[in-house]
Formats: C-alpha cells, structure tokens, sequence
C-alpha cells in the first residue's frame, strides 16, 4: 500500500524537525529575550510547516530557510505586537536580573541581548546570522529572502546602533 | 578608531555575549514533547482527496463504457453490400444471369453515377441519343413501359457471392 500524501507529509516534516530543530533554537535565544520566548518561536515556526506543508519548499536548504524566515517574520508580529513601553520595561527588567548576576559572562550576555533588542527583527537576525553564527551575506539573503545590497544595508546600520550602545558602552566601563 | 576596528572589536563583543552560548538548546524531552505537537498539527489529507478520487474513478469508467459502444458500433457501420437493383426484360433474363461479375459491377457503377449526378453529364446532346439504349435507361423507362412484366434483382456481396432474385407477378419468387 503506498504512503498517502499525509504520511508523506509527516515524514518530511519530522526529518526537517530533527535536521534543523537545534540550530533553529540557538537563532532563536539569540532573537528572542529569553528561553521560554525562544522555545515558543521555534514551535510556531513548526507548526506553521505543519499546518501547510506544501508552502515549504523541497530539499535541505530552502526548506532551511524557509524555517529561518518564518521565524524571523514570528519575531517582527511579537515586536509589532509587543508595545514600545512593554517592550522597553521588560528589557529594562531583563538587564536588572542579569545585572544583578555576579559572573562577568552572565554580564556581557545580558548587555548583549539587551542592545540586540533594540534592533528591529530583521536588522537583528541579519546581524546575528552573519557576525554571531558566521553566516556569509550572500546565504543570509537567501535566508531571509531579501536582496544582498539590503543585507548589507541592515548590517552596517545594526553595527552602527550596536557600537553606539557597546562600545561606548565598554569605554565608559574602562574609565 | 576606525571603521574596521570597531566592527572587529563588535564582533567580539557579540561572540563573548552570545545569549545562547551558555544554553545548551532543547532538552530530550522538550525536543521530543514538540515533535510530537508539530506532527499531530499535520492536517489529515486522505479524507478531502476521497471525494476527487471517487469522481475520477466514476468518469474512467464512463469513458471506458462509452469507448466500448463506440467499438462495438463499428462492425455494424462497415459499407454494406452492395445491391443492384436491373430490372430487364424477360427474354433478356438468362442472358443477365450469365454476365460475368465484372460486366455486372459496370452496370451497377452507369446506374449509380446516373442516380447521382443526373445533370452533370459533358457528353453534348447528340451522345444522349447514342446511350439511350443503355441499361439504365431500360430500367428508368421499363416499369412505366410494361408494368406487368417479371424483375429481377441481383444482390452482389463484397464475398463474392451474387443472388439473383426472379420476381413475377402472380407467381412466387424464386432464387437461383
């Protein structure tokens, strides 16, 4: 009896869950504000596969991106969604809480994230895919399928607005 | 510090607070439980595809039915043989009855074409004088001529064999 189009779909689905489930988190810590925030994104960006999975493209990578995407455009409905005031006293709490954690690393993770969420989703992703993960410009456009000179674009603006909060931030600590 | 600098000095920065460094990404179980919803969210396809299947079942077969109709009708649809009806003159009769089948064939085609195409003919008018004896033009004019007299009907089959009917009126008709 042959596989019906349901099972076909299960199957896909479950190897691009086990292929892609673990790097897809990581990219998720890194854009979302914390753990549970990041778990919930990488489960929707699944479920939306599951819900249509004749919109994800066949072979290994597209469909890879295709889940990079969709986590990237769940990211930007949060931010959306999230108002300003709500986003900036919860990041507020956020640097208090790691703030108040002794070790150094604790530290520089919470400085970290904090000035990352200051950036827009996409600027944000653009810039931890290619200065965080090593991800060349060039599959980083494909990724979020937008052009390379826009790429380029949203890289140089987010290490402007990053350095203006790091850097600075990190003179300030060296006097 | 220029441009350079400060973005190496950057990506330093971001790699030694990378927030998921110290993570160790999604426990067994965590990997496991969404798996688990993520594959119960697939939606079930085999029931909305039943009815187009069952549709495309029934036009097959009503295909298959009608190409068989068409099939079989066509045996029935072959030219059937071919009848030529000479009605002659008595005396002439055994005469008729010994032609050759060729002979016989070229009668049949005169009083088809005849039939058929009546007032076509390029022969000039005195030819028509000349072919008046032909034997269709016996046929034409026999019956309103001499109505009482026997007819015979020849049937030709594309077999080869040839019936000759012999009909007189008052009597019973009989085959040779």
């Amino acid at each position: 009896m042959e596989p019906t189009q349901s099972q076909n779909a299960t199957e896909r689905l479950g190897r691009l869950f086990d292929a892609h489930q673990d790097r897809l988190f990581r990219l998720a810590r890194r854009l979302a504000s914390d753990r549970e925030e990041a778990r919930d994104l990488v489960q929707e960006a699944f479920l939306r596969a599951a819900r249509s999975p004749g919109s994800v493209p066949d072979g290994d990578q597209p469909g890879e991106a295709w889940l990079v995407r969709t986590l990237v455009n769940l990211c930007r409905d949060r931010y959306r969604r999230l108002g300003v005031r709500a986003r900036v006293h919860a990041e507020m709490k956020q640097e208090e809480q790691d703030g108040a954690h002794p070790e150094d690393a604790a530290v520089a993770r919470a400085t970290v994230r904090a000035a990352l969420a200051r950036l827009a989703p996409r600027r944000r992703a653009a810039i931890v895919l290619h200065e965080m993960e090593g991800v060349p410009v060039r599959e980083v456009a494909r990724m979020l399928g937008i052009a390379e000179v826009t790429v380029r674009w949203h890289l140089l603006a987010a290490r402007r607005e990053l350095a203006r909060v790091l850097v600075g931030t990190e003179k300030e600590d060296r006097r | 510090m220029n441009r350079q600098n400060r973005d190496e000095r950057l990506r330093h920065i971001l790699r030694e607070g990378d927030p998921a460094a110290g993570d160790p990404g999604l426990t067994l179980e965590e990997a496991r439980e969404m798996r688990r919803a993520v594959l119960n969210a697939v939606p079930e396809r085999r029931r909305r595809l039943l009815p187009v299947f069952a549709w495309a079942g029934a036009a097959l077969v009503a295909v298959a039915v009608l190409v068989a109709a068409l099939l079989l009708q066509r045996p029935e649809a072959a030219p059937a043989p071919r009848v030529a009806e000479v009605v002659k003159e008595t005396a002439g009769t055994a005469a008729t009855a010994e032609t050759p089948v060729a002979e016989t064939e070229k009668t049949e085609t005169v009083e088809v074409t005849a039939k058929k195409r009546p007032h076509r003919r390029r022969t000039p008018a005195p030819a028509t004088s000349a072919t008046s004896n032909s034997p269709d033009r016996i046929a034409s004019a026999a019956p309103a001529v001499e109505p009482e007299e026997p007819r015979q009907i020849q049937f030709s089959t594309p077999g080869g064999t040839r019936i000759i009917w012999v009909i007189s009126p008052g009597e019973a008709s009989h085959t040779k």
